[in-house]
Order: C-alpha cells, then sequence, then structure tokens
C-alpha cells in the first residue's frame, strides 16, 4: 500500500468513526449506565436518517433537518420506555416491537423505500467549498469535511451530555441504573429515569443517522442495519483503553476513540486487499470479541501468569 | 411443504371464495349488458406480484399490463389485473401469491427471483400458471417448470464489453481495467461479476465489494479505486444497494482528484441519469411486454411456450448521460452518442 | 406521629394463601427510637415494607402525622422515611464515587432538575459530615463506592439516610452482616447519630441484648402479632434470656 492510499484511508476512517462515534455513546448510555440492551438502536437510526433525508428532499435547511432528526429519535426511544416501564415489556422486545414499526413508519415518510435530496443541502457543502477554497486537492476535501462535521457534532454531543449527567438529574439517572432499589429509597422515581435514559440515548442516535444519511447522499429502509454491531465494536474498543478510574468525559472521549480506531481496522483491512468484503461482519464480530474479552485476558495474565514472572525474577 | 400450503390454499379460498361471491352478486347488476355481446369473449383476471419497490418492477409492470390489455382487445376478450407487492417480504409474497389462488385468477404475473419462487408452490398447487419477469437466472432459480415461464433479463455480457470498450476507445488490458462494483452478498451480483469476467479478458475484471448493509464501506472502495492507475472505468450490476444510493456512488466519484473522475457504466437503464455515463441494458418495460406475449399464448391458445425468454443485444436500449460525462471531464466517443436511444 | 391501624397482610401466590401481618395496630410518638425483635416469619420485614411503600397492605391503614399515606408511592414516601437494609450492597451504588452517592441522598425529597450535582460546598459538607466517625472516610470521597468494606458502607448508608434528617428512619438488621466489632461500632455510630438529632427511629434486630441496649421502647413479634411492648424501666430490666425464653412460649 503506497503512503498516498495510506494517508488518504486513514482520513476516510478518522471520518467515520467520528460521525458513528455517537452511536457509540448511545449504546453507552444504554448498556453501561442503565445496564440494559437498547435494540431501538438501529430502528431509530434509520428513523434519523429517513426524516432528515426526507426534510432535505422537500428543501429543508440542513439545520432544521438535523433538529428534527432526534426529536424523532428521542420519540421512538419514549415509545420503546414506555412500552417497556408501562407494560412492563421485557426491554429487549420492547426495543424489537419499535424498530419493527419503525420500519413502516420509514415507509410512510419517505412514501417510497428510498429517498435523496440535491447534495448542496447537505451539511456537508459548505464545509467542502469552504476547505476548496484553500486550494485543498478535490477528495481530501471531501473527506475532510466528514472529519470536521463529525468532530464539531461529536464534541456538541460529548459536551450536553457531560453536563446533563453532572446534574442532579443525570446522577439521579445513573443511580437508577447503577442500584435501582438503593435509588428509589432515595425518592428517584426510576420509570421517568429509565425513560429519560432511553430518550437521550435514542436522540443521539438519531442524530448520528442524520449525519450518516447526508454522507451517504441518501436513506432507505434499511438504513440502520448493522449500525448496532458497529456501534457495540466501537463502544468496547473504546473501552479497553479507557483508563480505570476515568470520569465521565474521559469515557466519552475514549469511546470517540474507539470508533475512530475501530473504522481504522476495518479500512486497513478492506484496503489492503486481505479480507474479501464478505468477511467484514466477521471481523466487526471478532474484534468485538476480542476486545470484550480483554478484561478477562488481564485477570488471567495477573493471576497466573505474573506471579510465576515474579517468582522466576525472585528465584 | 407443499401440503400445508395447499391446506392453506383451500381455507383461503373458502374464505375468499365466499367474499367474492357475495360481492360478485352485486357486481354482476351494474355490469351493461353489451359488454356480453359476442358469445366468444371472455374476461381474464391476472394477479401481479411484485418483488418490491424498485424502479425495475416499477417499469415492468406497466410494459406487462399494457401490452396484454392490447393483445386481448386485438382477440375481442377484455382483461384486469390485481397488483400486489411483496415488500422483499418471502412471508408476505407467499401470502398474496394465496389470495391470488383464492381469488382464483386466470394467470400470476410475478417479477423478482424472490417473490416468484416463493409464489410458485402456491401456483403449482392451485393449478395456475406462473408467468415471471425480470429474473437474471430463471433456470438456475428453479423458475423453468411445468406451470411457470416467462422473460429472462439476463444480460448478454459479450454487449457490456463492448460497450466499455467502445466507451473508453480502447480493448480492456492489463493497462485498461474496469472497477466492477458490487455488494457481495447479493446473488444477482455475484453471479454478474463471474459472467463479465468469463467474456472481458482475463484479470480486467478487478472486483470492489462491500458487504450488505455496509454502505459505510464505499468511501474506501472509492479511495481504493481512485489509487489503482489501471483502472479506467467503473461497472455497476444490477444491486439493489448500490443502484438504491446512486447518489453517493455520483458524490464520490464526482470529489475525485482530477484525472481520477472515471466513467461509471450501469446495468440498469433507469439509473444512467442518476449518475452513470452509459448503459446498454435490458428494458424492463420490454421484459415485462415480452412476458405479457408469453401470458396471451397460454391463456388464449393453451400452448405452453417451449423456452423462456432472452434478450439479445439489437433489443437493448443504448443510454448515454451526457451531463454527467461534462462533470467529470470525460468526452464520449461521438458514434456512440449518436447510436444512443435517449440522451441525458 | 406515625399510626398503623388494623394493618393486615395477606401474600396469596395463587396456591396457598398466608396471612403474615394480623390487624396490627402501633402508634410512635415523635423522637422515640424502637427496637423490634422476632423469628423468622414474624412480619418485621413486612411491617417495614408497609411503612416505606414496598408492599400495599391487604387491610389497614396508615397516618403519617395525622394524614394517610397509602396513596404515596415508595419514591414518593422516601422524602419523609429513610431505610437502611442489612445487605450493605442495597444502600449505595457500587459505580459512582462516595461523594455521588452522598449528593444522591442529599437531595432526597428534593427537586432533581439541571442544577449541579455536587457543588464546592456539598463537597464540604461532606467531608466534614464522614470525619465525624474518624473511619478516614473524608478522603476517600473521589473513589468509588464499591471500593468500600461492607462496614464502611453500612456508615456511609447511614449516613446518608441521615444527611437530610429524616422524619422516620427505619434500620432493617443493619448490622447482621457485619462481623462483630464493626458491628458494634455501627451500632454506637447509630446511637450518637440518633440521639443527636433526635430522629424517630425503628430498628429491627436480630441481636437481643442490641435491643435491650439502644432505644427507649422494644417490641416483639411473633406470627403477625405483637406479643410484647415494654418500655422505660421495664424495659432495661429485661434480659437476653427472658426474651430467647418469650421466643420459645
Amino acid at each position: 500500500m503506497t503512503t498516498d492510499l495510506f494517508l488518504t484511508s486513514l482520513y476516510g476512517s478518522l471520518g467515520q468513526g467520528l460521525l458513528y462515534a455517537p452511536v457509540a455513546i448511545g449504546i453507552y448510555l444504554s448498556l453501561r449506565i442503565m445496564k440494559k440492551p437498547d435494540l431501538t438502536i438501529e430502528g431509530t437510526f434509520a428513523f434519523g436518517a429517513v426524516l432528515a433525508m426526507t426534510m432535505l428532499h422537500h428543501g429543508a435547511h440542513f439545520m432544521a433537518a438535523l433538529l428534527i432528526a432526534p426529536l424523532g429519535g428521542a420519540v421512538a426511544g419514549l415509545a420503546t420506555a414506555i412500552i417497556h416501564t408501562k407494560l412492563k415489556i421485557d426491554g429487549i422486545i420492547s426495543g424489537l416491537l419499535v424498530t419493527m414499526a419503525l420500519f413502516s413508519v420509514n415507509l410512510f415518510v419517505m412514501d417510497s423505500s428510498t429517498i435523496s435530496a440535491p447534495l448542496d443541502r447537505f451539511i456537508f457543502a459548505p464545509v467542502r467549498t469552504w476547505l476548496l477554497g484553500f486550494g485543498m486537492q478535490s477528495f481530501n476535501a471531501l473527506l475532510w469535511s466528514y472529519i470536521i462535521i463529525g468532530a464539531i457534532v461529536l464534541t456538541m454531543v460529548v459536551t450536553a451530555l457531560y453536563l446533563l449527567y453532572s446534574t442532579a438529574f443525570g446522577l439521579s439517572i445513573r443511580a437508577t441504573g447503577d442500584n435501582e432499589r438503593m435509588a428509589c429509597s432515595n425518592g428517584i422515581n426510576t420509570n421517568s429515569r429509565k425513560l429519560a435514559a432511553l430518550v437521550i440515548a435514542n436522540a443521539i442516535t438519531g442524530l448520528a443517522g442524520a449525519l450518516v444519511a447526508q454522507q451517504q447522499s441518501g436513506a432507505n429502509v434499511n438504513s440502520g442495519t448493522g449500525v448496532l454491531i458497529i456501534g457495540l465494536a466501537a463502544l468496547v474498543m473504546g473501552e479497553i483503553i479507557t483508563p480505570k478510574r476515568a470520569s465521565m468525559l474521559t469515557r466519552f472521549l475514549f469511546i470517540s476513540l474507539g470508533s475512530i480506531i475501530y473504522f481504522a481496522c476495518i479500512t486497513l483491512v478492506t484496503a489492503s486487499g486481505l479480507l474479501h468484503a464478505n468477511w467484514t461482519r466477521l471481523l466487526t464480530a471478532v474484534l468485538a470479541l476480542l476486545a470484550l474479552c480483554v478484561p478477562k485476558l488481564r485477570e488471567l495474565f495477573a493471576k497466573h501468569v505474573l506471579p510465576k514472572l515474579r517468582k522466576g525474577v525472585a528465584a | 411443504m407443499k401440503k400445508i400450503i395447499s391446506i392453506l390454499v383451500a381455507l383461503l379460498m373458502i374464505v375468499a371464495g365466499a367474499v367474492v361471491l357475495t360481492g360478485c352478486g352485486t357486481e354482476t347488476e351494474t355490469l351493461p349488458p353489451t359488454i356480453v355481446e359476442d358469445n366468444d369473449a371472455r374476461a381474464f383476471h391476472v394477479g401481479i406480484l411484485s418483488g418490491g419497490p424498485i424502479p425495475a418492477f416499477a417499469l415492468g409492470r406497466p410494459g406487462f399490463e399494457t401490452r396484454l390489455t392490447e393483445l386481448m382487445q386485438e382477440a375481442g376478450h377484455t382483461v384486469r389485473f390485481t397488483y400486489q407487492n411483496s415488500n422483499f417480504d418471502s412471508a408476505t409474497a407467499v401470502s398474496i401469491a394465496t389470495t391470488f389462488a383464492a381469488q382464483r385468477v386466470d394467470l400470476i404475473f410475478s417479477m423478482g427471483t424472490g417473490a416468484s419462487q416463493q409464489a410458485l408452490p402456491v401456483a403449482t398447487s392451485a393449478e395456475i400458471p406462473l408467468v415471471f419477469g425480470i429474473i437474471t437466472d430463471p433456470v438456475g432459480a428453479g423458475l423453468v417448470t411445468e406451470m411457470s415461464t416467462g422473460s429472462s433479463s439476463a444480460l448478454p455480457m459479450e454487449t457490456q464489453v463492448d460497450l466499455l470498450e467502445e466507451l473508453l476507445g480502447t480493448s480492456l488490458d492489463a493497462n485498461n481495467r474496469v472497477a466492477f462494483l458490487y455488494t457481495t452478498d447479493e446473488d444477482n451480483s455475484a453471479a454478474s461479476l463471474g459472467r463479465l469476467q468469463a467474456v472481458a479478458p482475463e484479470g480486467t475484471i478487478v472486483p470492489f465489494g462491500i458487504p450488505a448493509n455496509g454502505l459505510e464501506h464505499l468511501t474506501q472502495q472509492f479511495i481504493n479505486i481512485a489509487a489503482d492507475s489501471t483502472i479506467r472505468a467503473i461497472y455497476i450490476p444490477q444491486d439493489n444497494q448500490i443502484t438504491e444510493q446512486m447518489q453517493m456512488v455520483q458524490n464520490l466519484n464526482r470529489a475525485q482528484n482530477p484525472g481520477r473522475r472515471l466513467p461509471i457504466v450501469v446495468a440498469d437503464l433507469p439509473i444512467v441519469e442518476g449518475g452513470a455515463v452509459a448503459s446498454h441494458s435490458v428494458s424492463f418495460s420490454d421484459n415485462g411486454a415480452r412476458a405479457a406475449e408469453l401470458a396471451f399464448e397460454i391463456l388464449i391458445n393453451g400452448t405452453w411456450p417451449q423456452t423462456f425468454y432472452l434478450p439479445s443485444a439489437d433489443t437493448m436500449p443504448l443510454y448515454i448521460n451526457l451531463t454527467e460525462a461534462e462533470a467529470i471531464d470525460f468526452e464520449v466517443p461521438d458514434p456512440l452518442v449518436q447510436r444512443a436511444d435517449q440522451t441525458f | 406521629m406515625i399510626e398503623l391501624k388494623n394493618i393486615s397482610q395477606v401474600f396469596d401466590n395463587g396456591v396457598e394463601t398466608k396471612q403474615v401481618l394480623h390487624e396490627l395496630n402501633l402508634t410512635i410518638p415523635e423522637g422515640q427510637f424502637v427496637s423490634i425483635i422476632g423469628g423468622n416469619g414474624a412480619g418485621k420485614s413486612t411491617l417495614f415494607n408497609i411503612i416505606n411503600g414496598n408492599l400495599r397492605p391487604t387491610t389497614g391503614t396508615i397516618l403519617f402525622e395525622d394524614k394517610d399515606i397509602a396513596r404515596k408511592g415508595h419514591a414518593a414516601r422516601a422524602a419523609l422515611i429513610a431505610r437502611v437494609y442489612q445487605d450493605p450492597n442495597f444502600g449505595v451504588c457500587p459505580e459512582l464515587t462516595i461523594a455521588e452517592n452522598m449528593a444522591l441522598a442529599n437531595s432526597r425529597g428534593k427537586w432533581r432538575g439541571l442544577q449541579w450535582a455536587i457543588r464546592k460546598k456539598d463537597l464540604v459538607f461532606f467531608r466534614e459530615k464522614l470525619a465525624e466517625f474518624e473511619l478516614g472516610l473524608e478522603d476517600m470521597l473521589r473513589k468509588k463506592a464499591s471500593l468500600l468494606s461492607g462496614g464502611q458502607r453500612q456508615v456511609v448508608t447511614l449516613l446518608m439516610a441521615a444527611l437530610q434528617k429524616p422524619k422516620l428512619l427505619l434500620l432493617d438488621e443493619h448490622t447482621a452482616a457485619l462481623d462483630p466489632r464493626i458491628a458494634r461500632q455501627v451500632m454506637e455510630i447509630t446511637k450518637t447519630m440518633v440521639e443527636e438529632q433526635n430522629i424517630t427511629t425503628v430498628m429491627i434486630s436480630h441481636n437481643m441484648s442490641d435491643a435491650i441496649a439502644y432505644g427507649d421502647r422494644l417490641i416483639m413479634l411473633n406470627g403477625g402479632k405483637i406479643i410484647l411492648d415494654v418500655s422505660g424501666d421495664e424495659k432495661c430490666a429485661l434480659t437476653p434470656a427472658q426474651l430467647f425464653a418469650m421466643f420459645e412460649s
């Protein structure tokens, strides 16, 4: 692989990583903070993508689209939460039900199975034009527009989440996920906190869907398929590099970094032609599995290998 | 499995039969008596099952309906159509076919491999002839049987190599290669790759695959394509994932650095306008019309066609998109432009 | 202060019914420290669950400061009633820091809005409170609660329960899971805290001598009924041996 191809590929994965990072953070909020997997993510991602693209298609400004998409995601999260907390349906089933329903909602919103809009309406267009003004190479300008928008939106998302989770309200959400009985006996209405957590996670995912749809210049009913495992892989890759005693903010940043590393891994493998495209999903699964195993491997190393090494040194 | 389907068909027939009977009672009263003048005139009912909401099927349907209506009118008969779309869902396809059987349609026209495969057992058990359309490999899909035939949309791949060579003004060789952009796990795309590679000079068709639901890999593939200077053009087969997202393809191609914006040749005529430079391919409405001719043979003459229909180069229209060519600084050779059936 | 009238509790799992409390009447005036003892299945924990709203009684009413609180759910009653459980894991959030845990308790009964969860002055306040125990906990504010030992957790939980002075404090065998030395220490801390702040307290205990030594009043439950209710000199005169004898009868 030439340096040029290597660098361009790296820019590409950096942009992808930043754009998908909010999904990983959304999964973190449900899976790690609330300790409940939320399968609505795939449906919400597609819903955000479809909402944004339909609005852009009908001539709306990208700011409006980026505002409505998270709202749509929030509504989807709310639906899951109500099914889960009020009707007492298992969280995984609730998510599946809403994802299923969103498929039809998406078809209704688009009025077809796929939708696109003129490129100059997308959020990336002005940034790219601006970069081209500096004489940047055509294709690099495209990739850097993804990076810049991805970084700006991610910074806003991370800041907003950090602030929110530092408030008394945010703390009560974290307590609900960590020890529901304790939260309850401290006067926290845990159902309302579960609802809030799902709404927040899905709003972020909807926003990510809206951004990725613009990067992919269109949306369709399958836009969300596979997003959950990508987000999960990104999340666990981030978690293995996160320092043990990290604050919420550091965690968010390392998860974002995990997303970038994940896409870099996938890119390097596919760009070098080592692996047939059919195998990329398996690669994703293996990467996620490896990352998930790391704490266990660390433990085994500390328990069995390290003492022997020490003994050896002492002897 | 067949037994279960037969039972289902029978059950549905009872229910639907009751509905149809009561419905017919009111309908006959409103029918003007003039229609039943000719004793030989018959009214046919054809059920149309579309695999999903994609442009190819959307074009195939009017092609079929128009041609069959035309033929029936000439012969002094009437025909009405019931249209259903299965949205690429196999369970839905089976239930649509079952409803058709219950309505005792005279013939089922199905578009798409999956939908046709799911409809076939129902049609066979209900003894309703099935005519398919817009299918790349009907024999391989097991669709050519005693109860089913139709029109294939399989491209003669030599025509695609001819088009690529004429467009580039050179024969394909080690320095003039073509990127084959496709979804690796779409059967049609993978089959097209094999067939194109078989007729093109060895090593000149380079596959660039992305997985299903893997649009996030498309950017990387364009980076890879741009990095290989022997690649002079991009070929996209009938691949739903990529053709649905043609604007992303167009955007990535147009954004390439000068000199690396490549002419894109597609196997789908309807998407030429969306960002390709040329396509010489099967007209889906024509494909539907051919299926209609087969259906007419079966319904009126009662003869079962010896073979299914296969398109040939002279029946295939040539589309050229000059706007896209200009946008990527590519010059389309004059003879091609002059021969084009449609330019954009 | 709190008045339980004709409380009965029947559990029905569809196969068999089991009456745990029989028309129980109990009034606890403000500022009193009551110890409750009784064998397994006597209905002690059920009583606590009914008081703090985890459980709705089959029949009977609960008056809290002369108001019926039957309609208030568990979370809503938490503003008035604090409870410390036997299991040290119930009282704190292991993933949160000690400061965050205390902040949660500190806003019990208050609106949890978009104000900062922990402000500087809160940290100073928490540090002062923890320092009173002289266990070195004040230097662990930023540490995760999962790093605390069982005894430390119970101390922190106890402190959290009293951080916003509750109208009623329920101690549910809160020293039973600790080793004897630590248990004694925690009991002493409990006593000081309850007396200093004059908190109305009900404590379930397995330990007879504790039940006699601590509190102003002793109640013994058996089979869902109160079989002994003593206070003052009469209570101080009791010996563990006498109590054991009552259990057996």
